[in-house]
């Protein structure tokens, strides 16, 4: 096994090319950045709430993260078949899953390591200064975050391996990313067209059951574990619940919600943690078998 | 013992065929030259041989073990320049080679390599910097990391000055000393036969020759070629070359010049300048491979020799 060589030395010449340092800087600003930009503005009355600070980190790396996870690994793979230092890589007796497991722990690493410090700044400012604030949580946020990571690192990595250049190796980054973000919640919108259900309160539990399979709704999804987003849920997710507000008691109350699993944190771990092993694993077989040059 | 057999090797890209079965043995010790013409198939029956694809159909063996069904033993004891290297473009010179050596979990001196290579002033310079021909030193150094059984050089001397291409000759012939074996693939003859002990030309993806490089010489009767001072016009010389086992003939500056397949036939031929009364002073010059190569991948010997062909670095399928 020689898959350390192959990290170490990715690692390296991934930083030397300034791809580190920039991926970098711009997941710690976005994270560590503008949690306490947050609290720097908020001048009046008591500090932010725990709250607002999950949800501002998960609207940014729901869209930030596959991003940045694709771009840091598109090219890993093909790159070197192009450039022909695959000749290199592949001289030596590395095994094709140690190019592949080596590659991918270093693109992981690159994402990982400045999103992790991004988050652990955030943890710290949120535990400290935010209302309600909770080390606790902020930690499994910034978990749930890596293990989010991971998935788009991975699915960035699968196009390296088994695109045939970088230009449809990025192609397939874009189509990856606009599948997810734009077609998927299309999708959904169509089928309900189609089937011309009623969607208020809140839509059919098909929808649900497609809609949570989608890792950028099962990462925010996540997120909701670690604050209290009372019952009008997550701002980025589909409601599932019916309220009406009883002027009596000045309270919101839950007539109806939608009872699937579909719709439950547990399930979205799950999601996560499939499309984390299903694709590298896929990725990873038609890598050891295809013809490299 | 061998190191390579290939037996009925095939390799088809869509309805492109790159090899059309090709055997090959190359026994352990020797310095093998891998010659033909470029597109003829070098680079891919090599891809094969280190596992960067796979043979449609047909048996590889490479130093005992089958790279098919697992590489890494083969690579292990393997060194390998291909052609169209790459090179890290953001690490030094020496990092490629440290890198190599601690994958290898060698002993070598970076420096003692990269000084083999006459790339010492360059050690510590980014290789993205590097000219193609300092690329392929390092790929040299590289491939010399741990002392391979098996050395595989395609189009080693591709932009190498020609103090490079020496240095490269001088290595081959040290590492054969130290008893490795040699692949050697080029589509310039004169390389090849400075180096090689045997010699597989490989025409349009078949083997069309294995031999020694003396006794392709000879068997194949690349023609030697005669050349004989006329004493007058060569008119009566009309249709000379109709002679059994002359292949070409030309009359420059008063001269013949007729390459013969063997002895006979230069005999048949001077007798023949006798008969017309022409007959001066007379020599033998002896056939080049090129000559062999020429008659065995259908090239004509003046106006399509491989050797003079510009060197070229595309992929060789």
């Amino acid at each position: 096994m020689t898959w350390n060589h192959v990290l170490r030395r990715d690692l390296l010449s991934t930083y030397r090319s300034r791809l580190v340092p920039a991926v970098a800087v711009l997941l710690v600003l976005a994270t560590a950045g503008i949690v306490l930009g947050m609290y720097a503005l908020d001048n009046y009355g008591p500090p932010p709430d725990r709250q607002t600070a999950v949800f501002a980190i998960g609207a940014i790396s729901h869209v930030l993260v596959p991003l940045v996870g694709l771009l840091a690994a598109y090219s890993s793979l093909v790159g070197e078949r192009e450039s022909g230092s695959v000749r290199f890589l592949l001289g030596l007796p590395n095994s094709r899953l140690d190019a592949f497991a080596g590659k991918f722990l270093s693109r992981l690493t690159a994402v990982a390591a400045p999103l992790t410090l991004g988050l652990l700044v955030c943890t710290v400012a949120v535990g400290a200064l935010f209302q309600n604030g909770s080390y606790v949580a902020m930690l499994g946020l910034t978990a749930v975050t890596l293990l989010f990571a991971l998935v788009f690192v991975g699915m960035g990595m699968a196009l390296s391996a088994v695109a045939s250049t970088s230009t449809r190796a990025v192609v397939g980054a874009v189509g990856v990313f606009a599948l997810f973000r734009g077609l998927w919640p299309a999708l959904q919108m169509v089928l309900l067209e189609v089937q011309n259900v009623d969607r208020y309160p809140f839509p059919p539990e098909w929808y649900f059951w497609i809609g949570r399979v989608n890792p950028l709704n099962a990462y925010v999804k996540l997120t909701t574990e670690f604050a209290d987003f009372g019952t009008r849920n997550h701002p980025l997710l589909t409601r599932t619940v019916a309220t009406d507000y009883n002027p009596a008691t000045e309270e919101v109350v839950v007539e109806a919600s939608v009872d699937s699993i579909a719709v439950t944190s547990e399930f979205a771990a799950v999601v996560l943690v499939a499309w984390a092993v299903v694709v590298p694993l896929v990725a990873l077989a038609v890598w050891r078998r295809r013809d490299l040059l | 013992m061998s190191v390579v057999e290939l037996d009925d090797l095939r390799k088809t890209y869509g309805d492109v065929t790159a090899l059309r079965g090709v055997d090959l043995t190359v026994e352990a010790g020797e310095v093998f030259g891998f010659l033909g013409p470029n597109g003829a198939g070098k680079s891919t029956t090599i891809n094969i041989m280190l596992d960067f694809a796979s043979p449609t159909a047909g048996d590889v063996r490479v130093l005992g073990e089958d790279p098919q069904h697992d590489s890494v033993p083969v690579r292990r004891r393997t060194g390998s320049l291909l052609e169209g290297y790459g090179v890290y473009e953001h690490l030094t010179a020496r990092e490629h080679v440290e890198h190599a050596i601690e994958t290898r979990a060698a002993d070598d001196d970076p420096d003692e390599l990269i000084a083999r290579v006459d790339l010492e002033g360059a050690a510590d310079r980014r290789a993205g910097g590097f000219s193609k021909g300092m690329k392929q030193r390092l790929a040299l150094a590289v491939a010399l990391v741990d002392d391979p059984d098996l050395l595989v050089l395609d189009e080693p001397s591709t932009g190498l000055d020609p103090n490079g291409a020496r240095t490269l000759r001088e290595i081959v012939r040290e590492e054969r000393d130290r008893g490795a074996t040699v692949f050697f693939s080029s589509h310039i003859l004169e390389q090849v036969e400075a180096v090689a002990d045997e010699v597989g030309i490989l025409y349009d993806g078949e083997i069309v020759a294995e031999d020694s490089v003396g006794n392709l010489r000879d068997e194949l009767g690349a023609g030697s070629t005669l050349i004989v001072e006329l004493t007058g016009d060569p008119e009566p010389l009309s249709g000379i070359e109709t002679i059994e086992g002359v292949r070409d003939v030309r009359f420059p500056n008063g001269q013949l010049e007729a390459v013969c397949d063997d002895a006979d036939t230069k005999l048949r031929v001077l007798n023949r300048v006798s008969e017309a009364g022409r007959l001066g002073e007379f020599d033998v010059r002896e056939a080049s491979l090129g000559e062999v190569f020429s008659k065995y991948t259908g090239g004509d010997r003046t106006d399509a020799s491989p050797d003079r062909a510009p060197a070229t670095d595309g992929g060789d399928r």
